[in-house]
């Protein structure tokens, strides 16, 4: 950036600061717009339909929670603030319910328990855009449409399925229709039976199931089914359950292959080629959007294995096996026997060991209410206490914290536009317009309201002067801008033009724009809860396997972790984001910025002193030189942590050392001189630009590292002068590059892991538990309950030999295990200094975090999984405007619309870019903030 | 019979035919597109989310037997078509070609795409009023100055023009005029301005001029090429020993007689400019109908594909006839109907 220009863009700066303090209001006669853009237009934004993420992107400008999670003042954190309601929800004692109330919506448990009936008292000054007051019987009309059976809303289990269960809502939701539901609800645990049992059980391997959260925690929405149960487990060739598991699997394989049509399916060319059930592929099954009775296997001929030899025989390609002495007809009983097999198994604790615990892991058909016996919409728990308060009447119990996360969304509709709006085809109704199509469709109540719904080219958003919180006084500073003018823009180039300009206030980057704006002060980073690793194969039998006879061509040297150690040293992840990845950023841990080690108060796991320990506790004893030595200056040099793991001349040493080690050892196979250290990197697509990008990086930075290794050797006199070992990295296409990983067919694949950020502890399973199946680290998998680690649980500065070194396993079980002595649950969610229990949590919670720590920092050390970077995409945000924080706070962002400022009026930033001839391209690159 | 009547005679044949060609057309693409494999979400978020989507379009239907037992199966296509039929013919049906569910919710295919149209047929009439005389109007151009510079230099650039894809230029042309010299807008405006606003048309300059370039080297190299034929006639020589002048001689004889294979090329043109091009349409986010069709295919939004479908056949059986009948407007030698 030239002078003239950084003077004028600093300039620029402060006069817009100052600008600020006047914005929010219009007041000054100066109006402050947001232009923004979107790439896909959005079709239906109605709160009770919408299922994309830019659908909902309207009413975030035009409507409100009851709550909403916000920013804290330090900006480092977040706090809840009652916003359509006028404070926070009231826990009503169930002894004060009247023996009505407890008659209507709980009259199969009597007394309810606590944390179920909560009042919440409404804002009065609250009202739709047209100055009409919103009040209580809204509301809960709201909810009716919500939940109307006719109109089958796509978010109405937003009311029944999660955290929130409002009583009878599902009921309502699903009379007179009857639906294939998870048996794991319904069962009573006692007896097995389901309400309304009719007696038809299914299986289905594709369908969510919650039987799948409670064998995995933190599963994301894709892998909530019993495929994912069947196959991420340990697999032993004699264990009866893996047995159990591998004909499940194939018999139900087998019953779609063969009864059922494939004509609709997107992969029929696959099914065509389909030759056994081996042939069925997870996709092909996860497709089929069937339940499967149990009885079809009694029905029809479905053959499954016999023994764990899953051979396939069949000569003249009829679909029964020839090798019957392998393979046997299912029936209905034999597949509820291996289910049953396979439940209690794997099952913890008591319950899974019921001689009908299949039915955890199978469908029912539930008829909820038989048509003569409907639920009338007073029965579902909500009601209008009085003009402005509703009740909600739960009938499971939720925590304050949870609720106010849970009612951060609304279900407010205006009711006469909404029946106004209702389509009817042939007497039947179709659904509701909504929020569709045009603003004259809709309703706002927020702070902003729509103006402009031009589907495909336009949405205007202008400030809602009716919305309370311009009055309240409780919103100062918030909200400034006057207008969000949001353009849909489908070409990327367009937009980026665009943005430059100065005609659009942000812009998403993709990588061949991190070329350009990488290192721009004004980018910034959406983060995910992913980090990318390098996983390696460090098994030596197999990796001696794979190396097979192949002349001067040596696997094995992957097995030691001197060598690995070095390979690490030797990437400097902050470039590798940079060339390789659109947004991420260099990390060396396991869990990310967003990970929370405490949800009420927001606070980040990796902000904690235990997540701070774990850098020092993998690369703190590695100096600059090798623990022990100096430099040439006689200085150890510690490595500094904004390298992030980054030290050329330790690797160097550290290669050096693993391949000495190799060169002089006396194992079967072991890296002799003149080999080349064959390294099969296995990736999805060969093709795509990030993977060669990344493959290039790790290419050139081993390979200079490995020839400055032998370098050394030679000095050391380990190789001779004309000696060498050279690195043959190269990389195969594997779209099943998990499942090869998971058998050791690899040496090295990028393995991706994350996890649902409230719950750090929860993502420790895929490398601790040692019968997690598709761990990528083939070296250590299944070993875990075995290899033990010091960590220093209690935090007093030593590590107790008896009772602080235990198995990864057993560390993971202490926290995540079901009669773990560690439970914070049992304590509440906000537990606040003084409170009684506070001290006797904080002591539990620091020990978990302890352990935590203590595990991430043990598996990094291992140098079998290498993290490189914490996935995130990135943006820029324009000169324009500021952001209220440049630190990402978990479930937050940045402080969002709500404490956005500007630095610019509209005039003033159409002058600042007419004096940059409408060209920001340069400062934008140049601006370091 | 009068030639009025053979040409009327004509006429109603061909609009006989046009029917049953409809009909076939209208069967083939029910069948076709309800065959192709449904999109079923891989790791689905809920089987019942996916059944009520394909129970509401028609695809599939509940089934309770005897006991009680619910099953969805696929409905037989015809009866699907016979279901679609129903509804078409039912008088006072607000929805008679069904309803959007995936492209615009619940809205009906006809708004859905006459919603789009208006942008699409701007910028292909204002394309079209600029490539028909440029075009004709360099072709006689060229063809007058046969094999001198003037014409190996355009027919160079007519060739450039013609080879290289229309988004090529569009993008070199939003790149210079839009970034570099800022003189014109990238994207075109909304239509709450106007369509007929000075800001709606200058935001149209460039996708008409990206549209209209390779219609002009198309409507040049072809004028040029039949206009040159002509020129070289022995009628030609004859009109210039008449004592025509050259310039008579090229515009009343010349040119009207090569008109006669350019003037269905006109309409052709003209019949298309309810069609958008979804390359165009993406870079300056016009909101036109260019990837409606495929938007409906891939989104298996079945009742707007079967309505866009018939909507651009039944344009394009009209369009051929007029065209057909055209030739025996514009050349009187053509006869409609004739029997040999």
């Amino acid at each position: 950036m030239n002078n003239k220009k950084t003077a004028t863009a600093i300039l620029g700066f402060v006069a817009g600061m100052s600008l600020v303090a006047c914005g929010g209001g219009g007041n000054s006669g100066k109006t402050y717009t947001y232009n923004t853009y979107l790439s896909t237009s959005p079709t239906n934004w109605n709160v009770h339909n919408w299922e994309t993420s830019d659908e909902s992107y309207i009413t975030s400008f035009t409507e409100m929670g009851l709550y909403d999670c916000i920013l804290d003042e330090k900006k480092t954190g977040y706090e809840f603030v009652p916003e359509m309601a006028e404070e926070f929800p009231i826990a009503v004692d169930s002894a004060d319910l009247t023996d009505e109330e407890i008659d209507t919506y709980y009259s199969k448990i009597g007394n309810p328990p606590s944390g179920v009936v909560w009042d919440i008292k409404l804002n009065k000054n609250a009202v739709w855009e047209d100055g009409r007051a919103i009040k209580a019987d809204e509301y809960v009309q709201s909810m009716e449409r919500q939940l109307n059976n006719k109109l089958v809303n796509y978010r109405a289990d937003s009311y029944y399925n999660g955290s929130l269960v409002i009583a009878n809502a599902e009921t309502y939701y699903k009379q007179g229709r009857q639906t294939t539901e998870p048996a794991f609800n319904y069962l009573n645990a006692d007896t097995g039976e389901v309400p309304d049992d009719t007696g038809y059980w299914y299986m289905s391997l594709s369908a969510k199931t919650p039987y799948a959260d409670s064998v995995f925690s933190g599963l994301d929405e894709e892998s909530e089914n019993l495929y994912t149960v069947l196959n991420q487990r340990s697999s032993k060739a004699s264990d009866p359950v893996e047995l159990a598991a591998t004909r499940v699997n194939l018999g139900y394989a087998y019953y779609i292959w063969q009864y059922t049509s494939h004509e609709n399916s997107s992969h029929k060319d696959s099914w065509d080629k389909v030759k056994s059930p081996k042939d069925v592929s997870k996709d092909m099954i996860m497709e089929f959007p069937n339940y499967v009775d149990y009885q079809e296997f009694s029905n029809n001929d479905v053959y499954v294995p016999r023994t764990s030899d899953t051979t396939w025989v069949d000569e003249d390609e009829d679909g029964i096996p020839d090798n019957e002495d392998k393979w046997e007809l299912w029936s209905e009983k034999a597949a509820q026997k291996d289910l049953q097999t396979f439940v209690a198994g794997i099952g913890r604790g008591t319950q899974y060991a019921k001689t009908w615990s299949w039915k955890y892991a199978s469908f029912t058909l539930i008829t909820t209410v038989n048509p003569e016996d409907e639920v009338k919409f007073e029965e579902v728990g909500i009601k209008a206490r009085d003009e402005y308060t509703i009740r909600l009447y739960l009938s499971k119990s939720i925590t304050n914290l949870n609720l106010k996360f849970a009612l951060c969304g609304n279900w407010l509709v205006n009711i006469p536009l909404y029946d106004k709006l209702n389509v009817y085809v042939g007497g039947e109704l179709k659904g509701t317009k909504y929020a569709t199509d045009s603003a004259a469709n809709y309703m706002s109540y927020g702070p902003y309201k729509l103006t402009n719904f031009e589907a495909g080219k336009l949405i205007n958003i202008e400030r809602n002067d009716k919305w309370y919180g311009y009055k309240d006084g409780k919103h100062e500073k918030q909200f400034q801008m006057d207008a969000i003018k949001t353009t849909i823009i489908k070409d990327h180039g367009t937009a980026m033009g665009e943005f430059e300009k100065g005609k659009l206030d942000d812009i998403d980057l993709n990588v061949n724009d991190m070329r350009k704006y990488g290192s721009s002060g004004r980018r910034s980073t959406t983060y995910e809860s992913y980090t990318q690793k390098i996983s390696f194969n460090t098994k030596r039998s197999k990796l001696l396997e794979r190396q097979g006879g192949e002349a001067n061509v040596n696997k094995t040297a992957l097995a030691n972790i001197e060598f690995r150690t070095g390979l690490s040293l030797a990437l400097d992840r902050n470039d590798f984001a940079r060339a390789a990845t659109s947004g991420s950023k260099g990390f060396t841990g396991l869990l990310n910025d967003l990970y929370l080690s405490q949800v009420s108060t927001g606070e980040a796991y990796r902000n904690t002193k235990q997540g701070k320990s774990v850098y020092n506790a993998v690369y703190g004893d590695k100096g600059g030189t090798k623990p022990g030595e100096t430099t040439e200056s006689g200085e150890n040099i510690p490595l500094d942590e904004s390298k992030c793991g980054y030290n050329k001349a330790l690797a160097v040493n550290y290669v050096a050392d693993g391949l000495q080690a190799e060169l002089t050892s006396s194992d079967t196979g072991h890296l002799q001189a003149g080999n080349k250290i064959d390294i099969e990197f296995r990736v999805y697509d060969s093709e795509s630009e990030n993977t060669i990008a990344a493959f290039n990086f790790l290419n050139t930075a081993w390979t200079g590292i490995l020839n400055e290794a032998c370098d050394v050797l030679r000095t050391r006199g380990v190789l001779g002068a004309d000696e060498n070992i050279e690195l043959n990295l190269h990389m195969v296409k594997d779209e099943d590059y998990y499942d090869s990983a998971k058998n050791g067919n690899y040496d090295m694949i990028f393995s991706i892991w994350g996890g649902a950020a409230i719950n750090p502890t929860g993502l420790m399973e895929v490398y601790c538990k040692a019968d997690f199946v598709s761990c990528c680290e083939f070296g250590f998998k299944g070993q875990q309950n075995s290899v033990v680690l010091p960590i220093d649980q209690n935090g007093d500065g030593t590590v107790d030999p008896d009772t602080e070194i235990k198995s990864y396993d057993a560390w993971y079980q202490l926290l995540e295990g079901d009669s773990t002595p560690l439970n914070e649950g049992v304590f509440g969610d906000e537990l606040q200094p003084g409170d009684k229990d506070y001290e006797a949590w904080k002591n539990i919670h620091e020990q978990r975090m302890n352990i935590l720590a203590g595990l991430e920092a043990g598996i990094i050390n291992r140098f079998e999984a290498i993290p490189l970077v914490a996935r995130g995409t990135s943006s820029l945000l324009g000169f324009k405007v500021e952001n209220a924080t440049d630190t990402y706070v978990s479930l937050i962002g940045y402080g969002g619309i709500r404490f956005m400022t500007f630095n610019y009026d509209d005039a003033a930033w159409d002058k600042f870019c007419a004096e940059h001839n409408n060209n920001l391209s340069e400062l934008y690159q140049t601006y370091e903030g | 019979m009068s030639k009025f009547k053979q040409t009327l005679n004509y006429i109603l044949k061909r609009l006989a035919l046009m029917v049953l060609t409809f009909v076939v057309i209208f069967f083939i693409c029910f069948i076709l597109v309800r065959l192709l494999p449904t999109t079923v979400d891989s790791g689905m978020k809920d089987p019942e989310i996916f059944y009520k989507t394909m129970v509401s379009q028609g695809r599939m239907k509940q089934v309770v037997d005897q006991y009680g037992k619910v099953t969805y199966v696929t409905t037989p296509v015809f009866e699907q078509l016979w279901i679609f039929l129903k509804g078409l013919f039912t008088p006072g049906n607000p929805y008679p070609w069904g309803l959007s569910y995936k492209i615009e919710w619940l809205n009906s295919p006809i708004d859905v795409l006459t919603k789009r149209l208006p942008s699409t047929v701007l910028i292909n009439i204002y394309s079209m009023l600029i490539s028909i005389p440029c075009g004709i109007g360099l072709g006689i151009f060229m063809a007058l100055k046969k094999n001198k510079w003037q014409d190996h230099v355009l027919s160079v650039l007519v060739m450039l023009f013609i080879s290289v894809p229309s988004f090529v230029y569009a993008f070199l042309m939003q790149y210079l005029f839009s970034y570099v010299w800022q003189i014109l807008p990238s994207m075109t405006e909304s239509s709450s301005v106007g369509w007929f606003s000075w800001a709606m048309i200058k935001s149209m300059i460039l996708p008409v001029l990206s549209m209209c370039f390779g219609s002009i080297a198309g409507f040049a190299r072809y004028t040029r090429a039949e206009l040159t034929e002509v020129l070289t006639s022995d009628f030609m020589l004859l009109a210039r020993t008449k004592g025509l002048t050259r310039a008579q001689a090229t515009v009343r004889h010349a040119f009207r007689n090569s008109l006669v294979p350019i003037f269905p090329m006109i309409l052709g043109e003209i019949i298309s400019v309810l069609s958008g091009s979804l390359i165009i349409e993406n870079i300056f986010s016009i909101n036109g109908v260019g990837a409606l069709y495929l938007q409906s295919i891939q989104m298996r939004d079945y009742d707007v594909f079967q309505f866009v479908s018939m909507f651009y056949i039944t344009i394009g059986l009209f369009g051929t006839l007029v065209v057909d009948v055209s030739y025996g407007i514009v050349d009187p030698r053509i006869r409609m109907g004739g029997g040999k």
